[in-house]
């Protein structure tokens, strides 16, 4: 399968961006953008186009989730096409081009099985993966069933996959471990089992200790029965000790009482009681003696006294009549004064009546009497009135002032103009204000853009080699900072080369300098012979023998070339000299070895000083050819730019610039921009105005008047427009107003009038009724009112002094007669003299009589006081009397004074008998208390001995003693195993504990299934690695060998199997000198393409068996050299003759590379911008 | 009218099964629950006011020698003498067992077992009840010992009180087998039956019943468990009633995770179902086996991380039900949204593994020749096996707490498990993204 067309409508930071993708036999599309173009994005929108958009995707910055969109079409191999669109969602997230759903099973089929998560792996490899599945390798020792398994599936966690479920199992247990969870727990366990053990109870253990609970408890009966009786003997034993000493006592008091027998037994209190009634009848004498004397005395007093009665009898009358005649007395005297104050009123009564009624005399006076409702009345009504009065006129007044107000509204209103519609222009200006101070944000875009030009001129007049424009200039294709550095480089490396060379050639002529000076100085010591100059005179010397031989034995002749041989001598001579000067030479030379010897190494030193002088000349020479080749490499990489070049450092500094004067330039045309996209508003905003305004029929804008002023203009416009309507407003409100008040004071009027009227009416009554006129005003009736009232008082006052003098005569009639009649009754001998001093008389006489009268009835009182003493006196006298008779007689005495005597003796019998009494108790007490009765005890005393008795009741004591302590040992027994059994009743102890060691079994369970299954997983995959080993080493080591070979530039010429010491198959690879490298041996980036290579191969692999899919590759040359990118980008391209490669990358010098290296049908490039 | 309760298989003290013990789980709360069982039926006598309780075996816990046990036992039976209530046994199995059983001598006297040597009959005069039984004379008895029960006495209610597998249960042993025949030819009123641990009406009138222990004790014994009530009138008709007796009980939790996104979305899941559950059940403490199932993509996540997904749910149940709920075990079925079946037709290598694994599954369900490379895994885990089962306490073999893994049905168990496992890991590590 391989995708035709991948379309990002909505995705991420694209909109409506197509990738045609349909290329190439199969196609390697390279993908370029820079960082931040949105590359990832497109990557991640190709395996959402295929699986749907992840749920919480990060490419909804731009388009909201429901909007985004990818579609594609896609091509199965057997050329059956789809084209479909990706939307986010649960359900129908797929859908065709018109956006109807489909189902799923539709791309099913051109996916083939490739799950989501295979096709990221599998077909998808960035620059970590690469790294990752490197260091993996390394990592792995080149594990060959690891290395290929991990190649074939793309996981390069493999290995950490593998260790993992290793390692987790190994924490979980190992059999001879201590720390592993499962060890832990075992150990665990078995101590709860442990104390499990060691609380659990065994029924023995119970049965012994019940056993011997219930012993100690028989036992513990037997000893309590023994204590028992010997508690009772001890009591018995002493119980008679405490009885023997009262016994005898008991025996002795009774003789004693014997004698006393005949003496009567008188009461103890006998003797004072006698004593004290002899003492009664003493006094009791005296006081009848002492009442009798004062009774005689009493009688003489009373006969002196005598009292009036009937005036007693009448006193309260007395009394009565003489409290009156006070104010009989003052009425006698106020009487006068009286009648002339009556007098006085009547005459003032007359006057009134005079002025109101003249028509009346006094005695009518009551019929001007008004009741009290009718004078409240009047006032009432006279106070409404003025009330009333004051209402009309003010309504009046109100209704004056309001007609004129609602005039002069009316009036303002006619005056004010009809508002104009302005709303369209106020939502335009509104709009408007929206993009603030346009003219201002012109101004200053058009300042910056020609501040911009001025110095992108300045910069490019100052631009050396260029006297074109700026357009020119950004449109040059000049060389990249890359190539420019490169030939820096190559220059500075050249010029060093030079320059060295230049070095070592003037250091080899001085020292060339230096032997020619030290063979001079050998020189000028004398000539120095060499071995050549020897040489030289030898072949001399044989030459001349040559020529004597021939003379001599084959007679030729040799006179021409002896001449030669010595010009001046003759052969025989020339050649015995030339033998003399040989031997010379070969003796001085033999003489003076060591000058000879220093000469031959000076020479041998200059010569070859002289031979590398030579050598670097040339290398000098052949290095100028380079640096005049480099230069015009140099000036022809310029060529195209049409510039001679400098140097590569002066041509750098000019290319910053030049990239300065680019960017300047689109700044400046972004600037432009703005300046064009302002002035476009400006002028549309003031036709908008205009358009406004024309239609509110106003004329005096000018288009060609600033913006701002225009809109000044139309705001001022819009302001007056709103002034006159609010006013207009203001005005309709107040008249509304007005007359609502107009109404209200028209009400108000009419209310007024009628109550006058009715107020009219009800005055009219009032007055007549008064016997006065209808016209009369209300203050005047009041005048008559109050007046009448005075009047009336006047009457009344003079009523009532009438009737009291005519009282107090009345009085005085009445008390004369009631004086006189007391008088005839009491005391007839006043009836002389008049009433008034009578009735004073008498009043003295009760008062003397009263007095008389008390003192007869004290006197009397204490006579029957002292009667009442002198009978009670004589009656004590008889009872005590009786009393002392009756005591002697029952003493038995003959004689009052034998009384004494009889007394004491009887005392003595009481306190004897007493004593027994007490004996006898207590001896019941002890015989009681050990269940006996007095007799018997004193019959089993009879004949103890005491002491006896204290040494059987200390042996007793003892015997308690031991009894009591055995007891108490038995009591410590019983507790001790009580407490024991206590404790083993029924404690859950051992169950819980055995609980608990349940608990832990279950967790060794849980974990030893996760150990199995660990185990299990683990040898699977172990397995299943081995098994994709057998099944496909050779074919991928074969073809990976290839790939390798080619991406490490014949570095390696290929792979091959071999084994580790514990004989694991692993990766090698082959240098091509038959050598082999471990993968521990190859450096990262070697690691990186072997990775690759593996990748490759089983990529190649699958795709002969199976349906390819895309492969998608992500800038995985960022660390590779440029030999070994252009090598990956050919094996990459050949391989997309196969399958689809869609490269992904943000180096554009990648795509210079393919341009470079692959064939321009090969591959498609496509910009992400 | 007399009442009685009928209850069977106390199994007094055997602890609680496959609880483990982690932080938040209501331990304290659950300590002692057989005896805690077992007061509630004391409780529940004495509150019924029954006449008496009969007990039809399996009182203690076989290889249980702790006599503080049988101490407790004495302790809950006098409380019913005070109350004036009788108690009839018959030893079951594990009685027979017991030590604790063999030294019953501080047993209060309102307590009667019954002879393990022939049946006999107790008659409980004031009541007109005749009880029939005979208790297990050892552990194991393979011979019908119903047919020697006696004839029912004429005049009185005649009950049965046996221990007995019946026609046989499945997970228990088939001791004292007998047939509906056998016991209806008695012509008893009532057949009080204990040995299996589930809740069964056999026959109504007369009633046959086995009442179920008194509280569960592992995953295998769910649901609510207790004693019998049974109401005799005076008229004669037979009223049958359960009452639930159990301290915590044992129920299957499934959530449902299919579609869920993120482990987090299975959480709240099994919260919600945790919920149901607890007020399902009327604030009694529950143990739960929580099982989770369905295709979704949470599975990678869940088993790649299974313990702390496990402690999730545990510590979400403890939050929810406010720690009374015990999270017995966690089952993760889950599976990958990836279509495996369709992954093992690729021809790649995770075809080649899922294909791989499909052959060591035929080879387990023997249906075909194991190839080499099956061989070899097997023998690498048995070695596994071994070793481990070398080092582990011999208790966990008891009960079959711990799975066969030398067995070829429980490895094929595992080997899906494993399978959902290693695609899990392999395809989420390898993702480049």
């Amino acid at each position: 399968m391989r995708i035709l067309s991948l379309d990002l409508k909505a995705f991420g930071p694209f909109t409506e961006t197509s990738i045609d993708l349909s290329g190439g036999l199969e196609g390697l599309h390279i993908i370029y953008g820079l960082n931040e173009a949105g590359k990832s994005s497109a990557l991640r929108g190709i395996e959402a186009l295929f699986y749907g958009i992840d749920h919480q995707t990060r490419d909804s910055f731009l388009h909201e989730n429901r909007n985004l969109r990818i579609s594609g079409s896609i091509r199965y191999s057997d050329n059956s096409e789809l084209a479909f669109v990706r939307r986010k969602g649960n359900i129908n997230t797929l859908l065709d081009p018109n956006e109807r759903p489909i189902a799923d099973s539709v791309l099913q089929r051109y996916l083939g099985s490739v799950s989501r998560e295979v096709f990221s792996t599998m077909f998808g490899i960035n620059h970590e993966t690469l790294t990752k599945g490197g260091m993996q390798l390394v990592a792995g020792g080149g594990n060959l069933s690891e290395s290929l398994f991990a190649a074939g599936t793309g996981i390069t966690d493999l290995r950490s996959i593998s260790r993992g479920l290793q390692n987790e199992a190994e924490g979980i247990f190992k059999p001879r471990g201590s720390t592993q969870s499962i060890n832990i727990l075992i150990n665990r366990h078995k101590n709860a089992k442990k104390i499990s053990n060691e609380l659990s109870l065994s029924s023995r253990e119970w049965e012994s200790h019940e056993k011997a609970l219930n012993e100690a408890g028989a036992k513990r009966e037997k000893v309590s029965k023994r204590l028992g009786v010997l508690r009772s003997d001890k009591g018995r034993l002493e119980r008679l000790k405490e009885a023997l000493p009262i016994i005898t006592e008991k025996k002795e008091v009774s003789a004693r009482l014997e004698v006393l027998k005949c003496v009567p037994l008188l009461d103890p209190s006998f003797p004072d009681e006698r004593r004290s009634t002899v003492r009664e009848l003493d006094n009791a004498t005296c006081e009848a003696d002492k009442a009798c004397e004062d009774l005689n005395l009493i009688k003489e007093h009373i006969k002196g006294l005598s009292v009036p009665m009937r005036i007693i009898f009448n006193a309260k009358v007395i009394t009565e009549i003489h409290k009156r005649l006070g104010s009989h007395l003052k009425a006698q005297q106020d009487l006068p004064r009286l009648k002339g104050e009556w007098e006085a009123l009547k005459t003032d009564a007359k006057k009134i009546l005079a002025e109101l009624r003249p028509d009346l005399i006094l005695e009518d006076a009551e019929r001007l009497r008004l009741t009290e409702m009718k004078r409240v009345m009047i006032l009432d009504l006279g106070g409404r009135y003025q009330a009333l009065q004051d209402g009309l006129t003010l309504a009046l007044e109100t209704l004056d002032e309001l007609e004129v107000e609602h005039t002069k509204a009316k009036e303002d209103l006619g005056r004010l103009e009809t508002p104009l519609d302005i709303s369209g222009l106020r939502s335009t200006l509104r709009r408007m204000q929206k993009y603030g101070d346009l003219e201002e944000e012109l101004r200053t875009a058009s300042s910056r853009l020609e501040s911009e030009e001025k110095q992108a001129y300045v910069n490019l007049r100052v631009l050396p080699f260029w006297t074109g424009t700026l357009e020119g200039l950004e449109a040059l294709p000049v060389p990249s900072p890359e190539t420019i550095d490169n030939f820096s480089l190559r220059f500075n490396e050249l010029n060093r080369q030079v320059e060295d060379i230049s070095k070592r050639i003037k250091e080899n002529t001085n020292e060339e300098a230096n032997l020619d000076k030290q063979i001079k100085a050998l020189k000028i010591a004398g000539s120095v012979p060499t071995e050549q100059d020897l040489i030289r005179e030898r072949q001399r010397r044989e030459h001349g023998w040559h020529l004597v031989c021939r003379a001599w034995l084959e007679n030729e002749d040799v006179e021409e070339e002896s001449k030669v041989f010595s010009t001046e001598t003759p052969l025989k001579e020339a050649y015995e000299k030339s033998v003399n000067r040989a031997d010379d030479l070969a003796d001085r030379l033999r003489r003076e070895a060591k000058r000879v010897e220093k000469l031959a190494q000076l020479l041998a030193s200059r010569e070859k000083c002289l031979e590398k002088t030579q050598a670097l000349k040339s290398e000098h020479s052949r290095l100028l050819c380079e640096h005049g080749n480099l230069e015009e490499e140099w000036g022809e990489c310029w060529s195209k730019v049409g510039i001679k070049p400098r140097s590569p450092k002066e041509m750098a500094s000019w290319l910053r610039k030049q990239e300065q004067l680019v960017s300047k330039a689109a700044i400046i045309r972004e600037r432009s921009g703005d300046v064009v996209r302002i002035e476009k508003l400006v002028r549309e905003h003031n036709e908008d105005l205009m358009r406004h305004l024309g239609r509110l029929e106003r004329e005096w804008l000018v288009s060609n008047e600033s913006l701002n002023s225009n809109l000044d203009r139309c705001q001022t416009l819009i302001d007056e427009v709103e002034e006159i309507a609010r006013r207009r407003k203001d005005i309709e409100k107040t008249i509304m107003d007005l007359e609502k008040r107009r109404s209200a004071a028209i009400r108000k009027k009419t209310k007024a009038q009628s109550g006058l009227d009715e107020w009219n009416e009800s005055w009219g009554k009032a007055v007549v009724e008064l016997g006065l006129s209808i016209e009369i005003t209300p203050n005047q009736a009041n005048a008559f009112v109050t007046k009448t009232r005075e009047f009336l008082e006047k009457i009344d006052s003079g009523d009532k002094l009438k009737n009291r003098i005519e009282g107090i005569r009345c009085d005085a009639e009445q008390f004369k007669t009631e004086v006189k009649g007391l008088l005839e009754e009491v005391a007839p001998d006043l009836l002389e003299i008049g009433a008034f001093e009578a009735s004073e008389e008498l009043n003295a006489r009760l008062i003397r009589a009263r007095a008389d009268n008390a003192t007869l009835e004290q006197l009397r009182k204490q006579q029957r006081e002292k009667d009442d003493v002198f009978l009670k006196a004589n009656a004590i006298i008889k009872k005590m009397t009786d009393k002392l008779n009756g005591m002697h007689y029952k003493a038995g005495c003959s004689h009052p004074n034998d009384i004494e005597e009889i007394e004491q003796k009887s005392a003595e019998r009481w306190t004897l008998e007493n004593h027994i009494k007490q004996l006898e108790s207590q001896l019941q007490r002890i015989s009681h208390c050990g269940g006996l009765t007095t007799d018997e005890i004193i019959f089993e005393a009879e004949g103890l001995n005491p002491d006896e008795l204290s040494v059987r009741i200390e042996d007793l004591h003892h015997t308690i003693e031991e009894e009591q302590d055995l007891l108490s040992d038995l009591d410590n027994t019983i507790g001790g195993e009580e407490r024991e059994l206590r404790t083993m009743n029924a404690s859950v102890g051992a169950a819980e504990a055995a609980e608990e060691a349940q608990g832990i079994l279950s967790t060794i369970l849980t974990y030893s299934e996760h150990y199995m299954r660990l185990r299990m997983a683990s040898a699977i995959l172990n397995q299943e690695m081995e098994r994709y080993r057998r099944a496909n080493q050779d074919p991928i080591l074969r073809r990976a060998g290839r790939i390798f070979s080619e991406l490490t530039s014949g570095s390696f010429s290929g792979l091959r199997q071999s084994y580790d010491d514990r004989d694991n198959p692993i990766l090698l690879g082959v240098r091509p000198k038959g050598e082999d490298v471990r993968v521990y041996g190859m450096s990262d980036g070697t690691c990186d393409q072997l990775y690759l290579s593996l990748r490759l191969a089983s990529l190649e692999k699958h795709i002969e068996e199976t349906e390819p899919m895309p492969f998608i590759v992500d800038d995985i040359l960022i660390n590779f050299d440029n030999d070994r990118a252009k090598a990956a980008l050919r094996v990459l391209g050949k391989l997309s003759k196969r399958t689809q490669i869609i490269f992904f990358t943000h180096h554009r010098h990648l795509i210079e590379l393919a341009e470079a290296n692959i064939d321009a049908g090969d591959f498609y490039t496509h910009n992400l911008q | 009218m007399f009442r009685f309760l009928h209850t069977a298989d106390i199994h007094l003290d055997s602890p609680l099964r496959g609880l483990e013990r982690y932080e938040g789980a209501p331990v304290d709360e659950l300590r002692g629950a057989t005896r805690e069982a077992l007061r509630n039926l004391v409780n529940t006598a004495i509150s019924e006011g029954v006449n008496f309780l009969l007990i039809a075996g399996d009182l203690y816990d076989g290889d249980w020698k702790d006599y503080q046990t049988g101490l407790f036992f004495a302790k809950e039976m006098s409380k019913l003498r005070e109350a004036g209530i009788r108690v009839y046994i018959v030893f079951g199995n594990h009685d027979a067992a017991s030590q604790i059983t063999k030294k019953l001598g501080n047993i209060p006297s309102n307590v009667h077992h019954f002879s393990n040597r022939k049946p006999k009959t107790e008659i409980i005069e004031d009541l007109g009840v005749a009880i029939h039984g005979q208790s297990f004379s050892k552990r194991i008895v393979t011979e019908n010992i119903a047919i020697a029960y006696p004839e029912a006495w004429t005049g009185y209610f005649n009950i049965g009180l046996i221990h007995t597998s019946f026609t046989g249960r499945e997970g228990h042993e088939p001791y004292a087998p007998c047939t509906m025949d056998d016991l209806l030819s008695k012509n008893y009123d009532y057949w009080a039956l204990g040995h299996v641990h589930k809740r069964e009406v056999l026959h109504e009138d007369p009633w046959i019943i086995f009442p179920g222990n008194i509280q569960g004790r592992h995953i295998k014994e769910p649901g609510p468990k207790g004693c019998t009530l049974v109401t005799v009138r005076d008229e004669g008709s037979v009223v049958m009633e359960h009452r639930d007796l159990d301290v915590l009980r044992w129920e299957l939790c499934e959530v449902d995770g299919s579609g869920s996104q993120s482990p987090e979305e299975i959480i709240e899941r099994a919260r919600f179902e945790i919920r149901k559950r607890v007020d399902g059940n009327d604030a009694r403490p529950l143990a739960l086996r929580v099982f989770i199932s369905g295709r979704c993509k949470a599975h990678n996540e869940l088993t790649a991380n299974q313990e702390r997904w496990a402690n999730e749910i545990r510590a979400a149940s403890t939050d929810e039900s406010g720690g009374r709920v015990w999270i017995e075990k966690i089952k993760i079925n889950t599976k990958s949204p990836i279509d495996l079946q369709k992954m093992a037709e690729r021809k790649d290598p995770f075809g080649s593994l899922l294909r791989f694994i499909r052959e060591i599954d035929l080879s387990l369900a023997h249906l075909g020749e194991p190839s080499d490379d099956v061989v070899q895994i097997m023998k690498f885990l048995d070695g596994d096996f071994v070793k481990l089962k070398a080092k582990l306490p011999s208790d966990i073999f008891q009960e079959d707490e711990l799975p066969d893994f030398q067995n070829p049905e429980t490895l094929r168990h595992m080997l899906e498990d494993v399978k959902q496992m290693l695609v899990s890991q392999l395809l989420s590590k390898g993702d480049p993204r």
